[in-house]
């Protein structure tokens, strides 16, 4: 055996338990359930896909169709505002980080975030208390006068809270990376256009901004990818609100990937099944996927590398 | 405008500045801290105290029975200290197994040049982008075929063969290793496995902690696949279990938020004391070459 294939063999074993996995775990089934979304699966049992049967593109026909997917894309792309929120807060607190000494800095980096690694079902708990009827918010509405607001059967309450929810609870994730790309930008940059006048606003905006662009470019690409299959908060926050809250006050609280979820493993029989939840989920990737494109498309606009 | 003015007026715009910087992040961490305060408090509430009169800023007599009560038996089946057992015994031995293999495929890519190695990597970063929902029914399929449903494996098993993040980190990491080190070991006489088992992942402790730890949070914290895959109370990791116990104790205010203290607790004491590498496994995952 020669040298050159000793080396390729011995790679290969080297990371063949994890070519494994993925092939296992991710490739397959994404063979296989761009196979189910064209069947007519209902149940997830061991013996459903040797039973498999295929309609064609029936459930496509049917999902474009259901007004309560509009729904759940419109709920879904909502929601994925906390991103640009969480990336201008982020930025922000990075920002005024910066300013300051060391000791500080570790106290307030250490606070901002901590509901990173808070578990969600915990925070989704403390939030619903804090905007209960009889909460912590409402006790300062009605101290002030005001009348108590039920937050979270409020059709139009709903998603704001989530919203700030969501950002609450990722917002620590933003402003490390962003701090950790504020620190490799080039100081005698920022010293130059300030000898030649540049203010504070425009020595930011000019030379800052461009400089972390490729952060902002992994966060917005990263951050439409999970934004968009959002769904835990959801599902857990919905659970909690009992009967007749199945999709949250008035529909507002159904997002693509819940109803997928519903459709595949609670609801099967009346929504449809797995097979059309395949098929949602192949929409779904395909909508990211084309969000990303379109986001790597445009990144030559205003990312820079350097 | 003279110069001495412009340079005063300059200082107070600067001073103003300041300000405003500790201003703002005094007002952020308060909000980031006013929930847990909000269920600290409530959790040392008595309970009838929490039915009738709503939130209160400050307990009026200091009631430990909400703790009290994750510790007794109940009648439902549903204990958190078991609870909490269970997820440690699920979730350390994926991640240290995880770790290993992840850190092995790391070395292969980052210091082997056999052939196919840029292909492989990049499938690999292409799964990294593949969003996880497509594969959540057909996995399922799989783990009822294989008989898994009601047991630890799909908690388990998937994450053994290694994370892709895990082997990106990783692979950063080692190549930041000189490569006279790992020639000089093979000049010793090792072989591909033992120097990456002796020379390489001594020298990647510090990085290994790193991924380690938000590899445990993500386990401790996992929701989704356990509610998919468990149904037998006695088996519930502790997120089910807290989830399951609003049910139970929905009327039991201080108790509910007492259990989501204690179940907080422990990754926060984790994340308070080893902060940096927390930090520095975050700040990485954003830097791509």
């Amino acid at each position: 055996m020669t040298r050159r294939m000793r080396t390729d063999i011995g790679g290969w074993l080297m990371i063949l338990p994890q070519m494994i996995g993925i092939a296992v775990f991710s490739l397959i089934p994404i063979a296989m359930a761009i196979l189910i979304s064209f069947s007519d699966m209902l149940y997830v049992q061991s013996d459903s896909f040797a039973a498999l049967h295929l309609i064609g593109f029936a459930h496509f026909g049917d999902i474009l169709t259901d007004p309560l997917f509009w729904r759940a894309v419109l709920n879904t792309f909502i929601a994925a505002l906390c991103v640009p929120i969480q990336m201008a807060f982020g930025l922000l607190i990075a920002v005024l980080l910066k300013r300051l000494g060391k000791r500080l800095k570790q106290f307030f980096r250490a606070v901002l975030f901590i509901p990173y690694v808070s578990s969600m079902v915990a925070v989704v708990f403390m939030w619903q208390y804090i905007f209960e009827p009889t909460g912590a918010i409402n006790s300062i509405v009605t101290a002030m006068g005001g009348e108590a607001v039920r937050f979270l059967t409020d059709p139009n309450w709903f998603m704001p809270c989530l919203i700030l929810m969501m950002t609450w609870s990722g917002i620590g994730y933003y402003i490390i990376l962003y701090e950790a790309a504020l620190t490799n930008v080039n100081q005698s940059c920022i010293e130059a256009a300030e000898l030649d006048g540049a203010g504070r606003m425009r020595r930011f905006f000019s030379i800052v901004v461009p400089a972390i662009s490729p952060t902002t470019f992994y966060l917005l690409v990263m951050g439409i990818i999970n934004g968009l299959q959002v769904f835990t908060w959801f599902q857990i926050i919905c659970a909690n609100l009992g009967d007749g809250f199945l999709w949250g006050p008035n529909n507002t609280g159904i997002t693509i990937v819940y109803y997928i979820y519903q459709m595949a493993y609670v609801n099967q029989f009346g929504m449809g099944g797995a097979g059309r939840a395949c098929a949602m989920s192949v929409l779904l990737v395909m909508i990211i996927g084309i969000l990303t494109a379109v986001n790597f498309l445009f990144q030559k606009r205003w990312v820079h590398y350097d | 405008m003279t110069d001495a003015r412009k340079k005063q007026l300059s200082r107070y715009a600067e001073r103003a500045y300041q300000v405003a910087t500790y201003a703002l992040l005094t007002l952020f961490a308060l909000l980031v801290l006013l929930p847990f305060y909000v269920i600290l408090v409530t959790s040392l509430r008595e309970q009838y105290d929490t039915m009738l009169n709503g939130f209160a800023w400050w307990p009026k007599v200091f009631d430990w029975a909400g703790y009290a009560s994750i510790f007794k038996p109940s009648l439902y089946a549903i204990s958190i200290p078991r609870a909490f057992l269970v997820t440690l015994l699920t979730v350390i031995p994926t991640v240290l197994v995880g770790l290993f293999f992840s850190s092995l495929a790391a070395f292969a890519f980052a210091k082997t040049k056999f052939r196919g190695n840029a292909i492989a990597f990049s499938v690999l970063l292409f799964t990294m982008m593949i969003p996880g929902t497509i594969t959540m029914v057909p996995q399922s399929l799989m783990y009822a075929g294989l008989g898994w449903f009601n047991t630890f494996a799909p908690i388990m098993v998937p994450g053994m063969f290694g994370s892709a993040t895990c082997v990106f980190f990783m692979r950063q990491f080692i190549k930041g290793i000189p490569n006279d080190l790992i020639e000089a070991a093979e000049i010793d006489g090792l072989g591909r496995f033992r120097t990456f088992l002796y020379i390489i992942l001594p020298l990647c402790v510090p990085a290994l902690i790193s991924q380690g730890l938000l590899w445990f949070i993500a386990g401790y914290n996992d929701y989704l696949t356990p509610l998919i895959y468990i149904s037998d109370l006695k088996m519930y990791p502790l997120q089910l279990a807290l989830a399951q116990f609003r049910g139970q104790f929905a009327t039991n205010i201080p108790s509910l938020m007492a259990s989501s203290v204690i179940t907080m607790l422990p990754l926060l004491i984790i994340y308070l004391t080893m902060q940096k590498y927390f930090i520095q496994g975050i700040a990485v995952s954003g830097m791509k070459d």
